[in-house]
């Protein structure tokens, strides 16, 4: 007993004098910018503008760093006018392996997983994070109805891993998902067999295998479920569904929600919309004001920086409010990929996820400068370097 | 809707719109030109009315002026009178003329009209069948209304609209004023550029069919000399000919006495004026001419000075604006009868009554007018090249094909090059730098992702040649693309194109790319009163296009 008391102790010393030795402590890094925005509407300026990092996540933000702490950790002085905003989260990306996510010739394969598609090695991936997008969901693709499991996954400058493997199930009702050569063949067949799978997933004797299970965790609510549904037939058929079924969905690439806007209102449904571009209809380019009036969520569903800024700029120039469009391209998308406790904002505890401007990001004519995914810089765009 | 131009324009009448385009244009938009050609000048007169009407005048006082050449102005004033600037600068300096329409907009931004330089918004949808350097654009036009507004309200003022087929050549594009009523050419500039595509995203792709392409190209160049050479031969001949019937009329007039009825003024047909027309198929106005030019002054000719015997076809000279003759001519053709041509007045020389010369005497040989070679659209459009009268747009896409747009710029003489699109050309922006060339960019995208390895070149070709100091223009390059133009040179930026420089890009620079800078792309005195009135300033996502107007005349005004 003496002598286990002893080495506890002996421990507990060793311990102690670890944590006052700054090189046995894990490295902590304090950068500092202009402007730091924590999430949309909420900044830091100033001498407060500043966020430290340890372990790939925030630890703290502002005037929450200890003077010790500003004392002994690494410091990254960003250039005048540095602007630092959460990491872009792209909701829906195939990045190069559109081929290896999608079972087409079964439409019922809730339990696939995206994340066993992932090539760490992927060429696209390091693209999206120069672009801004610190966490990208791998998402099945719309060749089946019951497309599988998303996976969030990131890039940390080398290589690229899976962040986390269990994201949204996602069903597909656009014209992709469905097949000539088998069931369904139809909008109509699609809808049968959502309504009979969830009937069945139900049922304690039809309901067996990791298939149902998937179904039974998005009823109850422990996971997302994201439907594909484009155009204003298969909107409407979506939020149809999810009425009946008593579901939630993420309404994923809605393309033609400005005639499904007032039966959105009230409900729990959200939106992600497809991306806005130069050709992008006037409606389309108006909904993004329109849902914000109707108290909608909504995101954009686009897989580059470059997409996602396009998108808010494009909102902003027709009516959008720049708090919402930045809230569209971080908080809820990854809130609408079931990360919402991981990415999107610049908390205490949350991941290391930003990006650097020397402006507002939601104006186009503002350069990005350098991404940083966990903590680690990742990439710097050329031309910028300080 | 009222308004009968615009009906036209919507029911697609395109020979009604060129020929409203064309003609009641009052000829006040005088646009640059490499050289001055007063000729043209005459081409649209001023409505007899327009002097006795005193000119109205608009003023724009604004919260801020960016007049693009100089720096910004706060609180400022642009005053127009009639189509033009004739002042700019701060409101105390400024004085606005008694009567004047005061447009108030203290917490605008005001900026002369967008310039598009790669529109494509009056193309026809079913495409336009041009295929070689002579066709024109301008024949194959849709203007319809609706375009014509979704331009303006972003602020668009001017727009140059080419072929954009697959075709290796793609003719002569054409400059577009918009205004009140439409789209209407610049005059003088039915054509600004001839154009030719040397990238290969949708035509021949292979190494050796580029090749291919290219030598047939340098062949076209080098089949100039013989071409021209014939109008130099014809010309001679044409010299030849006037000094034959010259003595031939001599002659007559010796024996007679005095010469025959219908023969005292009678010159030898064509003359010389031809001669020096033909002769010089580089010629003013042959090359800008074009189609036009074709009908010549055999239009314009009496009828009865038309020969209509096939063996001494009537001369179709293209250059109607400038009759100058190159050579003395004892009297304009155009307004003397031919000696070949019937003409009951006039007795034919060649019958015994009308040359009762001494039988003893041969008379000479009455001399044949010699025929005029045929005139090729495409080939004066290539001399127009070498001549500098009209640029070489190349769309070009890879460093290689930038290379070989500028050797045959250099090889074949083209004074003015211009550069358009060159997505992949990072590795030629040195030699464009060197070479002096302007490039029209549609923005800032980079090729696709799976086209960039690492170590690429990840800034977009638009920023490339602005870090050189080239000078860029930012075309839309697509119809819904030009409603967003701002946006589009916004991008740029965030992609290293300086601001200023993406401002010039969308105004300046691309003005003088096109030969325009005089008339528009700053907010100058003396240039035409296109101005664009915003809520913010252009590049922000905010900014909303609140007033646009065309030659002093507001055509879009926000709701």
């Amino acid at each position: 007993m003496t002598r286990t008391r002893l080495v506890w102790a002996i421990a507990a010393a060793a311990s102690a004098v670890s944590a006052q030795d700054p090189a046995a402590t894990p490295a902590t890094t304090v950068v500092e910018a202009t402007r730091v925005v924590l999430a949309a509407g909420e900044a830091l300026d100033g001498d407060q503008a500043r966020i430290a990092l340890r372990d790939g996540k925030v630890v703290a933000v502002g005037r929450e760093i200890a003077p010790e702490t500003l004392a002994r950790a690494q410091r990254v002085r960003l250039p005048a006018g540095a602007v630092v905003v959460p990491g872009f989260v792209a909701l829906r990306d195939q990045l190069d392996s559109a081929a290896d996510l999608a079972e087409s010739i079964d439409a019922f394969t809730p339990e696939l997983r995206a994340a066993e598609a992932f090539d760490p090695f992927d060429r696209v991936l390091p693209w999206r994070a120069r672009s801004g997008v610190t966490a990208t969901v791998l998402a099945p693709n719309s060749l089946n109805t019951f497309a599988g499991i998303a996976s969030l996954v990131k890039w940390d400058g080398e290589r690229g891993s899976v962040a986390a493997a269990d994201g949204y199930l996602l069903l597909a009702l656009v014209e992709s998902s469905l097949s000539r050569e088998r069931y369904p063949t139809s909008r109509m067949g699609a809808a049968d067999l959502v309504r009979g799978a969830f009937a069945e997933a139900a049922d304690p004797l039809l309901g067996i295998g990791p298939e149902y299970a998937v179904l039974r965790e998005v009823k109850d609510g422990g996971r997302r479920v994201a439907i594909h549904a484009s155009t204003h037939a298969e909107l409407t058929g979506a939020i149809d569904l999810a009425r009946e079924l008593g579901l939630s969905p993420v309404l994923l690439d809605a393309a033609e929600i400005e005639n499904c806007i007032e039966r959105l209102k009230g409900t729990s449904l959200s939106v992600a919309l497809r991306p806005l571009d130069w050709g992008s209809r006037t409606a389309a380019l108006q909904a993004p004001a329109q849902l914000a009036a109707a108290g909608v969520r909504f995101s954009f569903a686009g897989a580059t920086g470059h997409a996602l800024r396009r998108s808010a700029s494009l909102a902003c120039k027709h009516g959008l409010d720049r708090r919402t469009a930045l809230d569209a391209i971080t908080r809820v998308p990854a809130e609408q990929a079931g990360f919402g406790d991981r990415i999107g904002m610049l908390r205490v505890g949350r991941d290391a996820d930003f990006v650097v401007f020397d402006g507002d990001p939601i104006d186009l004519t503002t350069r990005l400068l350098e991404t940083w995914v966990d903590g680690r810089r990742v990439a710097t765009t050329p031309g910028t370097s300080r | 809707m009222t308004d009968p131009a615009r009906r036209r324009g919507r029911c697609g009448v395109l020979p009604a719109v060129l020929f409203a385009a064309l003609v009641s244009f009052d000829g006040r938009l005088r646009a640059q030109d490499p050289e001055p050609e007063p000729e043209r000048e005459t081409e649209a007169p001023v409505p007899a009315e327009a002097p006795a009407k005193p000119e109205p005048v608009v003023a724009i006082r604004a919260g801020t002026l960016h007049p693009v050449n100089g720096p910004e102005i706060k609180d400022g004033v642009i005053v127009i009178r009639g189509e033009r600037i004739v002042a700019v600068g701060p409101a105390s300096a400024v004085e606005i003329p008694a009567g004047a329409e005061v447009l108030e907009y203290p917490q605008a931004h005001a900026y002369p009209g967008l310039v598009d330089p790669l529109s494509q918004a009056f193309a026809p949808r079913s495409g336009d069948g041009i295929a070689d350097a002579g066709g024109e654009m301008a024949l194959a036009l849709d203007a319809s209304d609706e375009r014509s507004r979704a331009l303006v309200s972003s602020g668009v003022t001017t727009a140059y609209v080419a072929s954009r087929s697959a075709n290796v050549w793609r003719g002569q594009g054409v400059l577009l004023h918009l205004g009140r009523d439409g789209p209407t050419p610049f005059q003088g500039h039915a054509g600004a550029g001839v154009h030719l595509k040397l990238s290969a995203q949708d035509g021949p792709s292979h190494a050796l069919a580029r090749i291919e392409r290219l030598a047939g190209l340098g062949t076209e160049f080098e089949q100039l000399e013989a071409y021209e050479k014939t109008f130099t031969e014809h010309a001679t001949k044409l010299a030849d000919y006037e000094k034959k019937f010259t003595a031939w009329i001599e002659w007559h007039k010796q024996k007679n006495g005095k010469p025959a009825s219908g023969e005292a003024q009678a010159t030898p047909r064509g003359g010389a004026a031809d001669a020096g027309a033909q002769g010089a198929p580089r010629g003013e106005g042959a090359p800008r001419g074009g189609r036009s030019g074709r009908r010549g002054p055999g239009g314009e000719r009496p009828p009865g000075g038309e020969n209509p015997a096939p063996q001494n076809p009537a001369p179709q000279n293209p250059t109607p604006q400038n009759p100058t003759p190159a050579t003395p001519t004892p009297t304009n053709p155009a307004q003397t009868p031919n000696p070949q041509a019937p003409n009951p007045q006039a007795p034919n020389p060649q019958t015994p009554a009308a040359t009762p010369a001494p039988a003893e005497e041969k008379p000479p040989e009455r001399p044949q007018y010699p025929p005029q070679p045929p005139r090729d659209p495409a080939k004066d459009a290539l001399i127009a090249l070498r001549d500098g009268k009209l640029a070489l747009f190349v769309e070009v896409d890879r460093a290689e094909e930038v290379t070989r747009a500028l050797e045959l710029a250099r090889q074949h003489g083209v004074k003015r090059l211009v550069l358009e699109l060159a997505t992949r050309a990072a590795d030629a922006v040195a030699a464009i730098a060197e070479a002096g060339v302007p490039v029209v960019v549609a923005g800032s995208e980079l090729p696709p992702i799976q086209e960039l390895g690492e170590g690429v070149e990840r800034r977009p070709i638009a920023a490339l040649l602005a870090e050189r100091l080239v000078p860029i223009a930012i075309g839309s390059a697509s119809v819904e693309r030009a409603r967003h133009l701002p946006s589009i040179a916004a991008e740029a930026v965030g992609a290293g194109v300086p601001e200023d420089v993406a401002l010039r890009a969308l105004t300046l620079d691309a003005a003088e790319l096109l030969g325009v800078a005089r008339d528009c792309g700053s907010l100058e005195p003396g240039k035409l009163g296109d101005v664009v009135l915003t809520s913010a300033p252009l590049l922000a996502s905010e900014s909303r296009v609140l007033r646009v107007l065309s030659a002093g005349r507001t055509i879009h005004e926000a709701r």
